[in-house]
């Protein structure tokens, strides 16, 4: 997994995670170790049985792909308090998922404490967009000025 | 809506509030939180000694509802909602957490089906199902909850 680097982001600073490709041991251990038992996940013949034209990547494998790129930006204190995903393509056995994140804003000070929200989205080469979805982030009052110009 | 679409779809209204699955205590394992972590290809933190300094990774809520399976079957399993709405599209997910989980604390979950609307498409009907998960602390106050939804297209 290669990550960009987080220092110096801001405003529309687009991040992003690469994967390599989706290996049917990742969705063995998924599905085993989180209780999900739909056969499409991992069995070739009843997926392609169920009319999928082959195995099928967990749609909440995809969720915490991105959760994950979001609490990457996550700073002492800091809190995920919002994330959505909205699934647009299908993700299947041997993809490999780039998730990338735009910080779209970061909110003044007058409402408190401040929150950052984010845009996140998952890509294939096969299909392009697969999810997209947003984050929000409320960020620690302790940052310093100094750390809060960092991230915008 | 079509004649045969609409009892199911009159049944599934009647259904607001249901609980869907029965609502069980889980606790924070570090282990679930290793085996989340290995899976998703997170960075490791499995094997730290100070586990208050472990973040459990938000999305790992999802997956405290634990439905029972026939272990001697290979058919997919039932939906939550057994009716017949037409073809199931995802529709999406969105979570509000509250505040992160702790490795060790127990929680209760509980999952219910929070509405269901209709709407006439040009092609024929969409049935959108919502059921929401709440994730409570030992406190009975709410640390997180998900509200994950599901599109019935009806056949045309």
């Amino acid at each position: 997994m290669n990550s960009t680097p987080s220092a110096g982001i801001g405003p529309d600073s687009v991040l992003e995670i690469t994967r390599p490709p989706i290996a049917i041991t990742q969705l063995v251990m998924f599905c085993g170790s989180m209780g999900i038992f739909d056969p499409i996940h991992f069995s070739a013949d009843i997926a392609m049985r169920e009319g999928f034209p082959g195995i099928v990547v967990n749609g909440s494998l995809r969720v915490a792909f991105l959760a994950q790129l979001a609490t990457s930006l996550l700073g002492p204190g800091d809190q995920l308090t919002r994330l959505t995903c909205r699934h647009r393509s299908m993700i299947l056995i041997g993809d490999s998922i780039t998730t990338r994140a735009r910080i779209e804003s970061i909110s003044g000070r007058a409402a408190g404490r401040q929150e950052m929200k984010l845009k996140l989205w998952n890509e294939t080469a096969r299909n392009g967009l697969a999810d997209e979805g947003t984050a929000t982030i409320e960020l620690a009052s302790n940052h310093t000025d100094d750390e809060k110009q960092d991230v915008g | 809506v079509s004649a045969s679409e609409a009892p199911a779809l009159q049944e599934a209204r009647r259904q607001v509030g249901r609980e869907l699955v029965p609502s069980k205590t889980v606790r924070i394992d570090s282990w679930l939180v290793d085996a989340f972590e290995l899976a998703t290809g997170a960075p490791l933190t499995a094997g730290a000694t100070d586990t208050a300094s472990r973040k459990v990774p938000p999305t790992l809520v999802y997956h405290l509802v634990r439905r029972e399976f026939d272990i001697t079957s290979d058919q997919r399993p039932a939906p939550l909602i057994d009716l017949p709405l037409g073809s199931p599209v995802n529709g999406g997910i969105e979570f509000t957490f509250v505040r992160p989980l702790i490795i060790g604390e127990t929680v209760r979950v509980e999952t219910s089906l929070d509405s269901v609307d209709h709407r006439d498409t040009r092609r024929s009907g969409l049935t959108i199902v919502v059921v929401k998960t709440t994730v409570s602390d030992a406190g009975n106050r709410e640390v997180a909850s998900y509200r994950h939804t599901t599109l019935y297209r009806a056949s045309s």
